[in-house]
């Protein structure tokens, strides 16, 4: 019994160590490939097409006769860019609003409330779709559609933790100080809610990341030739019977990225989810 | 010692956390003692001394992590360090009984009375209900609760503090065990309350023939209660005997160090105040709104102060002393304009506060600042020390950052902290010295006036004293006004000069502090008095429990006490030169 639970708990300690290795795993071939590659990211090769994975392209070439690793490694960062922004974008708004609806209360909160449930009332990704089609199928698009989405989560966090928080004494001994309402606000309040925000945020970097693919594969995201791995693996569906490499290595590499954020952001929750007793 | 009297015999217990590096940390080290029939053992120590770790190695409720590791615990003939959870299971609440000191969380929230008070007796004996609930109500009346029937089917949020801890009472006695453990049971509760808990408490166990083993650090209410004592410090016993032999002989210095810092009356000399008045409150009254239903309903206040009138010399200490509820609290926040005012004004250094139309908490930060009750929450846990203290100093625009810096550092001093405490989080200074912190936070840009509200209550009796000598020290040396908020008397007659009594949110009586403590003349000042076991030296190092005696007041031609009732007119009567009591116009 006790060594199982040792065994366990040595699983549990490298959530982190594994969930960053398999992170940047992806992260150092895509940078190698980028570099290194002797193939550009949209060089047409029609001598070449569909070949099977070899020694001079290591995963294989698509329709074209582009080199497929290539095309993954340049889709990691486009991938990881507009998620990233996204999550940021969602944090930053997120913060703010659900910072002042729950320290000012009244009816600040109750607008800010109605807002942020309305957005939180429509499905996800047709919220994005909505919002792409007045925005127009560009990265910036992409990115603020997403980053919409995802706000209302943070701010009903913040919200809730700012709630919690405002009739501790502290706030009132900065009040008494004479220090503004905001002052209070963002010294005093905000840097105690910031625990929640950061276990929540590789939960949402992960959703962000697999709504770009699917807004991808749909036609919907980065607009083509720029490779994405969601469009690579829409692309693959006409000829996976006979040539599965084109689906079978975005695939791969979308799994292991989302794998290894979410092995982060356990690791991050055990360590820091305050709900969890120290020993 | 008779063998038939004893009931249990601890020998030797050592309990250990065990750590993830393997080595041990004792938290109890060979600790001994005997306990007879019937008879109430009280264990006093300051937090950390390991006396809750000894109550729950009798339960076997130890956490996870620590266990016992020696000795052994034996309960008329039974071995109980050696047990197996099976076994436990039915020793407790038969044999054993336990009441905890947070009256609110004890109960289960979710279950009515009844069911938690019968749950123990179902599953243990083969009773009929009817004769389980029998005995129920037969507790519940024993614990003097008003209409038991009704009461089995209520929950425990209709309940007060004082009513539930008598419930959790009723409860642990259900089984009649013969052996009932009380963690600091009325920590939690005034202490008329507390008081009448204890009394109760004790009643029924004399009568069920229980033994009580009594776990306090307030030596006061051992001192009343108990018939033997045993003193730890530290996880080892110091000192262990009969209740009145200790007190009066105590041996070991950790026991007289003890006692000496019980607060205690200091002659005071009486100062010639000039007669300035630093606050001044007329007819003061505030009111909470009452949550509506509807948005269309007229909104419903609840008064929480009525027609308060107060005085605050310069240079004085005024003590405002009440039970919860009374409205102490909310009067400290009404002069510091934390919570708005309904009726009358309030005046702070010459400034009509209630004249504006929204708090003015710039002025006034350099005139009146507040010492908290609670150290724990009353520092913001993700700033340093330094940035706390130096907060304050930061509306100044004009300050350098090496000055702020030299005054940081020689207001820590001043309260008795060294330099190296600047960077440190509050996470990382134990309560007294949290609460050194906040105190130099409220008097670092040197305020005239300091409401203080509670200071001392969250903290263990040996730094208590300590808070309250440098709270002494630096009003001689800063020479600011304090208004003291509190409930415990012993504090106040040791630091205040006059003390107002509020009762319900009216001020039942004011006066100097001897005229209040000798002559008290309302029938609730004599009744928290009366409260308050109080332990007087009569030699160096002795002590005796002493009783106050007060006699009723024999009020003049036309007015009466003032009990409470509406409609009728009050006044407050000069009763002698500094002493003032609220009745009623007949």
């Amino acid at each position: 019994m006790a060594a199982l639970k040792r065994m366990l708990s040595l699983a549990r300690l490298s959530n982190g160590l594994l969930g960053s290795a398999l992170l940047l795993l992806v992260l150092a071939m895509s940078l190698l490939g980028l570099l290194f590659s002797p193939y550009g990211t949209i060089e047409v090769d029609f001598l070449n097409r569909f070949a099977a994975p070899s020694l001079e392209h290591w995963f294989g070439t698509d329709e074209y006769g582009r080199d497929v690793f290539t095309r993954v490694a340049s889709g990691t960062f486009i991938s990881l860019r507009v998620s990233a922004t996204a999550v940021i974008l969602a944090i930053v708004a997120g913060v703010f609003i659900g910072a002042v609806s729950g320290y000012f209360a009244g009816w600040i909160d109750r607008i800010a409330m109605v807002i942020i449930d309305s957005i939180m009332a429509f499905p996800g990704l047709l919220l994005v779709l909505g919002i792409m089609s007045a925005l127009g199928p560009n990265e910036a698009g992409v990115i603020i559609a997403l980053g919409i989405a995802y706000t209302p989560s943070i701010a009903r966090i913040v919200r809730g933790s700012i709630f919690s928080l405002r009739e501790t004494d502290y706030v009132d001994a900065s009040r008494l100080i004479g220090n503004s309402e905001w002052t209070t606000l963002f010294r005093h309040l905000l840097p105690n809610c910031i625990t929640p925000i950061v276990v929540i945020s590789s939960s949402i970097f992960t959703a962000a990341l697999l709504s770009e693919t699917a807004l991808s594969f749909l036609g919907l995201g980065v607009p083509p030739p720029e490779p994405s791995w969601g469009s690579m693996l829409a692309d693959s569906r006409n000829y996976l019977v006979l040539n599965p490499w084109l689906g079978i290595f975005p695939g791969v590499a979308i799994t292991l990225t989302l794998l290894g954020i979410n092995l982060i952001g356990d690791a991050l929750r055990d360590r820091w989810d305050p709900r969890a007793e120290t020993p | 010692m008779n063998n038939d009297d004893q009931l249990l015999q601890v020998n030797g217990l050592n309990i250990a956390f065990s750590s993830r590096n393997g080595s041990d940390n004792y938290i109890v080290r060979d600790v001994s003692f005997s306990l007879n029939k019937a008879e109430v053992f009280a264990i006093v120590g300051e937090s950390g001394s390991g006396k809750t770790m000894i109550a729950k190695s009798l339960m076997g409720l130890l956490p996870p992590t620590a266990n016992v590791r020696g000795g052994s615990i034996c309960l008329a003939g039974q071995e109980l360090s050696t047990l197996k959870n099976k076994q436990w299971q039915q020793l407790r609440g038969q044999a054993i009984s336990m009441i905890f000191q947070e009256p609110m969380v004890s109960l289960n929230p979710s279950l009515k009375i009844g069911y938690q008070l019968c749950e123990a007796m179902r599953y243990h004996t083969d009773m009929a209900a009817a004769d389980i609930e029998q005995r129920a109500l037969y507790l519940l009346t024993k614990m003097r609760i008003k209409d038991p029937e009704s009461c089995m089917g209520k929950y425990p949020h209709e309940f007060s503090g004082g009513m539930r801890q008598r419930i959790m009472i009723a409860s642990a006695l259900m089984m009649k065990p013969k052996l009932l453990i009380a963690d600091e049971p009325t920590t939690a509760l005034d202490c008329i309350v507390q008081k009448e808990v204890l009394d109760t408490l004790l009643a029924v166990c004399q009568e069920e023939g229980a033994a009580v083993l009594l776990i306090s650090h307030d030596l006061g209410l051992v001192a009343h209660y108990a018939q033997k004592i045993l003193v730890m410090q530290q996880g080892a016993v110091v000192e262990q005997g009969e209740v009145d032999g200790v007190l009066k002989t105590p041996q070991h210095s950790y026991t007289k160090k003890l006692l000496a810092a019980l607060p205690k009356k200091i002659p005071r000399q009486a100062e010639d105040r000039n007669q300035k008045l630093a606050i001044s409150v007329q007819d003061l009254c505030v009111e909470y709104p009452i949550r509506r239903d509807w948005f269309w309903q007229q909104q419903q206040a609840t008064r929480v102060l009525h027609d308060v009138t107060l005085q605050l010399k310069k240079g004085e200490t005024l003590a405002i002393v009440g039970e919860s509820g009374s409205g102490k609290s909310t009067l400290g926040r009404a002069i510091l304009q934390l919570t708005p005012v309904s009726h009358g004004s309030i005046n702070v250094n010459g400034v009509d506060i209630t004249a504006d139309q929204g708090p003015n908490f710039r002025t006034m930060s350099q005139e009146i600042q507040l010492i908290f009750q609670d150290p724990y929450s009353a520092l913001s846990p993700r700033r340093t020390i330094a940035q706390t203290v130096a907060e304050p100093l930061l509306q100044q625009s004009d300050i350098s950052k090496s000055e702020i810096n030299s005054r940081v550092i020689s207001m820590l001093a001043e309260v008795g902290l060294g330099a190296e405490y600047a960077s440190r989080f509050p996470h990382q200074l134990s309560g007294g010295q949290r609460q050194r912190v906040s105190i130099a936070r409220a008097l670092i840009n040197r305020p005239s006036i300091i409401v203080a509200d509670e200071p001392v209550s969250a903290l263990d009796i040996t730094v208590q004293s300590q808070v309250l000598k440098l709270l002494d020290s630096l009003k001689t040396k800063f020479g600011f006004s304090c208004i003291f908020i509190s409930h415990d008397l012993g504090v106040v007659e040791q630091i205040a000069d006059s003390v107002v009594v509020l009762y319900h949110g009216r001020i039942v009586e004011q006066g100097s502090n001897e005229e209040i403590f000798t002559n008290p003349a309302h029938p609730y000042t004599q009744q928290l008095l009366s409260a308050l076991p109080e332990l007087r030296s009569v030699a160096e190092d002795s002590y005796q429990l002493h009783q106050r005696h007060c006699t009723e007041f024999d009020y003049p031609e036309g007015y009466c006490v003032d009990d409470g009732a509406v409609n009728k007119q009050r006044c407050m009567l000069d009763i002698s030169d500094n002493h003032q009591l609220a009745c009623i116009k007949t």
